[in-house]
């Protein structure tokens, strides 16, 4: 119970932070605090964090029934990403929240959606986690408000909160579905049950024993997350809502949203459901194709930049679930262990490699808007940064580093993360039933989809990059972002190049996150995923 | 120690350069050489620290040391390619350290001339930034430890001598001549990336340790796959011919001249022009594996040297006649270095360091003159010079004899050394028992350790069989007998030359053209100084270093076992040089002391030939005719099919997406309810396809 107690420690400490928010703001006090405030208390649950470790003496208790949480890599990584993401946003709207009203509420929302996302991170239990999910969710429907206060921002408001709920009622129906086959919300449990019950009879699996209450389980958690990772077609909200808030807030319905369902689906999904990884990977390879086909092809069209990026955004997203349907596979047949590619990671851990490199250069480019935007005047059409090169150099740099990496060009993150996504989805062999040893098709359909898919992307991102390097400004900015923003800027940027120059120990890190081996047999297992219905 | 201090020689030119970028425009201006100046200085300094540690049994006790910088990306090795690791190696040996301590030496004299040459042009701070990115480019060069780090910076310093070339960018002789060197070093370039890519496939690796230092692996290489060794050699030397200006893609150095003449000296004439000498030195076990590719060397080297050599004979450019001479003495170089033997090796990288010196000093000079003769270059408006600049004239002087290779001048040495292998390489017999006990000599110089890897590169050497390898059906021996014949007269020619230009600029009756104004004078001491200091070295660097002491060679014997060994004086050769360059003297000073009509009475005479020569062969007219039309007819169709076929196609592509784009764009019509209508039918949907119809 205790260990329980220390796991959620940091993000206890975000809590209590935005408790103090919450109730300080209805004092006197200048509103100027509140910014330093929320970056000091990430700062000590950063700190909190790195000593996990030895505040947990000795090595992580392996997790049991008991357990409602649980601090292992994925745990750690997903923690440091929420952190980070964290001290970006808040840094951004340091200028912007300084001379506003709402500040303390708006930052004490910021710390809240953010101890949401650790929740997510740390959870081995079914409502802890779903608790998590809605610690994000119910600050996001007030800080898109907080936004920009107009009709169109209450317009995505509303629509945002009304297709949420939506969403999460879904994903609440698969998980009860998930309870009511197993009898238990623990996920260690459930994993362990689904072993038991439905796995391995005599080190064989049995086609015949996948119920098809896991199959309905199964789609509507991908259903229901597919709404936070904005995967198609659960993503009609993110154009709308995108371009009705200002900058800021898109940034962040960009990043967390997409990093806290992607973990909640290793959670719940990859790493517990055994035995339905077949129908796992076949639901993430149609949400993929599907994801990142229509975002790019969507994105191509935009004008207005956050609607572009939103849909960039869902290409994203679709780029990410082909690392969790070859992590399907990875886990589903361990005789087939896949190698690393280049030694990179591949499935799973790619998918995540993939998020943090994501998260950090959009949350970079966002920056970037926040930097130019003016009070009730947001970067709306793509043609205002245009001759930014001339105007603000740096900053014109810096995006250009930040679409180049989202476009996938080497030597920058993006470029790893792709090869590391379609190296693993071309370096699956053979099919489910086991002895092809060719190159299954499917997963190489899906390679060649995702590389043409980072074709069209390009376009796109290379026209901003020629409209803010090859054409003469229309009017001269008169940016209010500041240097907090500019900072931001500046410390994506330097983390982009980092990570594209030297990204083995991001690599090293990742490569520690464990994936439970799901069915210890000795032969290979005879499932066929066609005839498991029959 | 070694590593910092080996990281810090390329460290300091880069620095300089980004600090420039960033600061120059605006806070530096006019003192934006300091930092290039600072930056060269402070890598000497290291380089020579470098040198002097290598000398050193006990600090660098096995005489080279690699180490990675860092490591882009490892690609383990599959089925059908080698493994492949991108990494940034520095390789130290003592030919590096050589290469390295001649060229921050000549970079820093070159960056303190130019403070004064380039005084009071818009383009301060840029020259200095591009000076010091070719600097660190070339440190880079010279250190790499792998292959493709050398290809990248042999791009790199290809880039720097582009921007540099053109760096009066308004003038258009300056652009094209930049271009045009880009252009054709893209042809010697693909050559090497070819070589590259062989090796690559065959050794499994890009890495030196693993290839061309790795002797067995060579010989067993070689003993696989017959020719390849020779293909792989010819390939890399394409890039070589590119890059260091031999026929027949010279023709880009004469033109280079337009860029500042700084950069002529530095670039165009000591170093980056050497990078192609140095990677065949760099590759001497390679080429050791490949007699025929050592005698196309040769044969190209010594094509090179008489045809720049007869081209150089009537130029009237001054800096053009130095351009020519450059591409001749480069010549000579590969003449040596094709010649198999370790004498030729020595000799060649000798003469390499040696003519950086007197080069420099040369081009140096003919831009103090161009300086007070305010930028006019043409030997034919101006002479009797030596009194007005009677600094410019001693150290000129001094560095056309060191040229004309006149005893004891430094260019005497190095270009002996040349001549003489390539006649020991004419007559193998007469010089066997001397290799012999040369081989033996070197085995007891180096005691037991050394040995090993000696022992080896000698074995895999003498496995060649030279005696029966034959180009064109004419054995290696009697090409090497007309070569030499050929370096000999070319000698003959190079002391003419040079002397013509001395006595037009600086002899005869005192004439100023009008650009010159009436403030036609000395050069600054800025300009000077470092003219003495080359002179010096152009005087008597041969004779502190070369054969009489035989520090050099004993220094590079560390890298290339073997060059050390002891030779005999060939007194034919030295007596023979010798004469060649006093009679073309002599010549020079008949025809050109006092300006009198016997020049032209000889041109006059034989009119078909000076056209020729006047002319340069007409090179650039038959490339233009035969390359350059043929190229831009191509281009014209290719731009018209590209037009209708490809653009039309690409066009018709890209507009897919976006119409699918279009179609799907009502979808997205803002209404909640039907946002929320399609996530639960999409949902239904893959429960239907899951549940219902899995069969697929």
């Amino acid at each position: 119970m205790l260990e329980t107690f220390k796991i959620l420690l940091p993000a206890s400490v975000l809590i209590v932070a935005a408790l103090i928010c919450f109730l300080g703001g209805t004092a006197k006090i200048s509103k100027q605090v509140w910014g330093p405030f929320s970056l000091l208390s990430l700062a000590i649950a950063s700190v909190l964090l790195i000593v996990m470790p030895q505040i947990l003496a000795g090595p992580p208790p392996s997790p049991d029934a008991s357990s409602s949480v649980i601090f292992d890599p994925l745990a750690r990584i997903s923690e440091f990403l929420a952190l980070m993401v964290g001290v970006l946003f808040a840094g951004m709207a340091f200028r912007q929240q300084a001379d506003d009203e709402s500040a303390p509420e708006f930052y004490g929302l910021l710390l809240t959606l953010l101890s949401g996302l650790m929740v997510v991170s740390v959870a081995n239990d079914l409502i802890l986690l779903f608790l998590g999910l809605e610690l994000i969710s119910i600050p996001t429907y007030i800080l898109i408000y907080l936004g920009k206060r107009d009709t169109r921002c209450q317009e995505a408001a509303a629509k945002y909160f009304l297709l949420s709920v939506l969403s999460a009622a879904v994903l609440l129906y698969g998980l009860s579905f998930l309870y009511g086959m197993t009898g238990s919300t623990n996920l260690t449990t459930i994993r362990g049950v689904l072993q038991q019950t439905y796995g391995v009879t005599n080190g064989v699996v049995q086609a015949a024993s996948v119920s098809k209450l896991g199959i309905v389980a199964l789609v509507l958690i991908f259903a229901g997350l597919g709404f936070k990772l904005a995967a198609v077609p659960f993503h009609f909200y993110a154009p709308d809502v995108y371009q009705g808030t200002n900058a800021w807030n898109a940034g962040l319905l960009s990043i967390i949203p997409k990093a806290a369902g992607l973990i909640a689906l290793i959670r719940i999904v990859s790493h517990t459901m055994v035995g339905y990884e077949g129908f796992g990977q076949t639901v993430a390879l149609i949400l993929a194709l599907v994801t990142m086909t229509a975002g790019n092809v969507l994105a191509l069209l935009q004008t207005n930049v956050r609607r572009m990026l939103a849909y960039s955004g869902v290409a994203h997203a679709g780029y990410m679930l082909v690392g969790i349907a070859v992590g399907f596979w990875d886990s589903w047949n361990p005789s087939f262990r896949l190698d690393p590619v280049y030694g990179l990671p591949v499935g799973i851990q790619a998918s995540l490699f993939y998020l943090i490199t994501y998260s950090i250069v959009s949350a970079g480019f966002f920056a970037v808007l926040v930097f130019l935007a003016r009070p009730g005047k947001e970067v709306e059409h793509i043609e205002d940064l245009t001759g930014l090169w001339k105007s603000q150099p740096w900053l014109a740099i810096a995006a250009a580093i930040f679409l180049f990496s989202m476009a996938g060009i080497p030597p920058l993150p993006g470029f790893w993360g792709k090869l590391a996504l379609f190296g693993g989805a071309l370096s699956v062999r053979g099919d489910l039933s086991g002895a092809i040893p060719y190159p299954n098709p499917s997963f190489v359909a899906l390679a060649i989809v995702g590389m043409l898919n980072a074709a069209i992307g390009g376009v796109y991102y290379l026209r901003i990059i020629a409209l803010m390097f090859l054409h003469d400004p229309l009017s001269t900015p008169q940016p209010r972002g500041g240097r907090p923003a500019m900072a931001a800027v500046t410390l994506c940027a330097i983390v982009t190049i980092v990570f594209g120059l030297q990204s083995r120990p991001v690599l090293t890190l990742l490569r520690d996150i464990d994936q439970p081996t799901a069915i210890e047999v000795a032969t290979t297992p005879k499932l066929l995923p066609l005839t498991a219905a029959k | 120690m070694p590593e910092f201090l080996v990281t810090l020689i390329p460290l300091c030119p880069l620095l300089a350069c980004l600090a420039i970028t960033v600061l120059g425009p605006k806070l530096l201006k006019e003192n934006s050489h300091w930092l290039t100046i600072l930056g060269n200085a402070a890598a000497f300094v290291c380089a020579l620290s470098a040198l002097i540690a290598l000398t050193s049994t006990s600090m660098i006790p096995q005489g080279h040391r690699t180490f990675e910088l860092y490591k882009w990306m490892s690609l383990p090795a599959s089925a059908n390619t080698g493994a492949l690791d991108i990494a940034i190696t520095l390789h130290l040996d003592s030919m590096s350290a050589i290469m390295l301590t001649m060229l921050t030496f000549v970079a820093t004299l070159v960056a303190i001339y130019a403070s004064s040459y380039m005084h009071g042009d818009p383009g301060y701070p840029r020259f200095f930034a591009c000076v010091s990115l070719f600097t660190f480019s070339m440190i880079m060069l010279v250190l790499s430890g792998n292959f493709l780090q050398l290809f990248m910076f042999w791009e790199a310093v290809g880039l720097c001598s582009y921007l540099l070339i053109g760096f009066w960018y308004e003038k258009p002789s300056a652009s094209a001549a930049g271009m045009k060197a880009f252009l054709v070093n893209r042809v010697g370039d693909f050559g090497f990336a070819i070589g590259i890519f062989l090796i690559w496939i065959h050794f499994g690796s890009i890495n030196y340790a693993d290839t061309i230092f790795n002797p067995e692996l060579l010989a067993k290489v070689a003993a696989a796959n017959p020719g390849l060794l020779e293909t792989i050699c010819l390939c890399l030397f394409a890039g070589a011919v590119g890059k260091s200006a031999q026929f027949p893609l010279h023709v880009w150095l004469p033109d280079a001249m337009e860029g500042p003449t700084p950069v002529s000296a530095l670039i165009h004439a000591a170093t980056m022009v050497t990078a192609g000498v140095y990677m065949v030195a760099r590759c001497t076990n390679l080429y050791m594996l490949a007699p025929h590719a050592q005698l196309v060397v040769s044969i190209i080297g010594g094509l090179t040297a008489l045809i720049a050599a007869l081209i150089g004979l009537t130029q009237t450019d001054l800096k053009r006649v130095l351009a020519y001479s450059t591409v001749s003495q480069l010549g000579y170089m590969f003449l040596g270095l094709g010649t198999g033997t370790f004498l030729g090796i020595g000799g060649a990288m000798f003469h390499l360091i040696t003519h950086a010196f007197f080069k420099a000093l040369l081009f140096l000079g003919a831009g103090s003159v161009m300086h007070a003769m305010g930028g006019v270059i043409d030997m034919r408006h101006f002479g009797g010079l030596r009194k007005l600049m009677p600094k410019t004239y001693a150290t000129f002087l001094i560095g056309s004899l060191a040229l004309a290779g006149l005893f004891p001048l430094s260019g005497f040495w190095s270009k002996d050394t040349i001549l003489a292998s390539v006649r020991m390489a004419a007559h193998p017999e007469a010089h066997a028992a001397d290799s012999h006990a040369a081989a033996t000599d070197g085995h007891d110089a180096h005691g037991k350790q050394a040995a090993v890897g000696h022992d080896d590169a000698h074995a895999a050497v003498s496995s060649v069989d030279r005696t029966n390898v034959k180009l064109f059906g004419i054995r290696a021996t009697v090409w090497y007998e007309i070569l030499f014949w050929v370096g000999s007269f070319t000698a003959f020619l190079t002391a003419f030359y040079t002397f013509r230009a001395v006595f037009m600029t600086f002899h005869g009756e005192e004439r100023i053209p009008e650009e010159a104004g009436h403030h036609a004078h000395e050069s600054p001491s800025a300009m000077t100084t470092p003219l003495i200091i080359l002179a010096i070295g152009a005087a008597f660097l041969g004779l502190a270093l070369g054969h009489m002491t035989g520090i050099f060679d004993g220094f590079l014997d560390k890298t290339v076992h073997g060059v050390a060994a002891h030779h005999a004086a060939d007194w034919f050769v030295i007596g023979l040089s010798t004469v060649a360059a006093i009679a073309g003297i002599g010549l020079a000073w008949v025809m050109y002391a006092e300006r009198s009509g016997v020049p032209a009475a000889i041109a006059q005479s034989m009119m078909p030939l000076y056209r020729l020569s006047l002319n340069k062969f007409y090179f650039d007219e038959l490339y233009y005719i035969f390359l350059v039309v043929p190229v831009m007819c191509l281009a014209q169709f290719s731009r018209f099919f590209d037009w209708i076929g490809v653009d039309g196609l690409v066009g018709f592509v890209s507009r897919v997406p976006g119409a699918v784009a279009k179609l799907a764009r009502p979808i997205q019509n803002g209404l909640v309810q039907f946002y929320a209508l399609s996530m639960m039918l999409a949902t239904a949907m893959l429960l239907w396809a899951l549940l219902v119809r899995p069969g697929w």
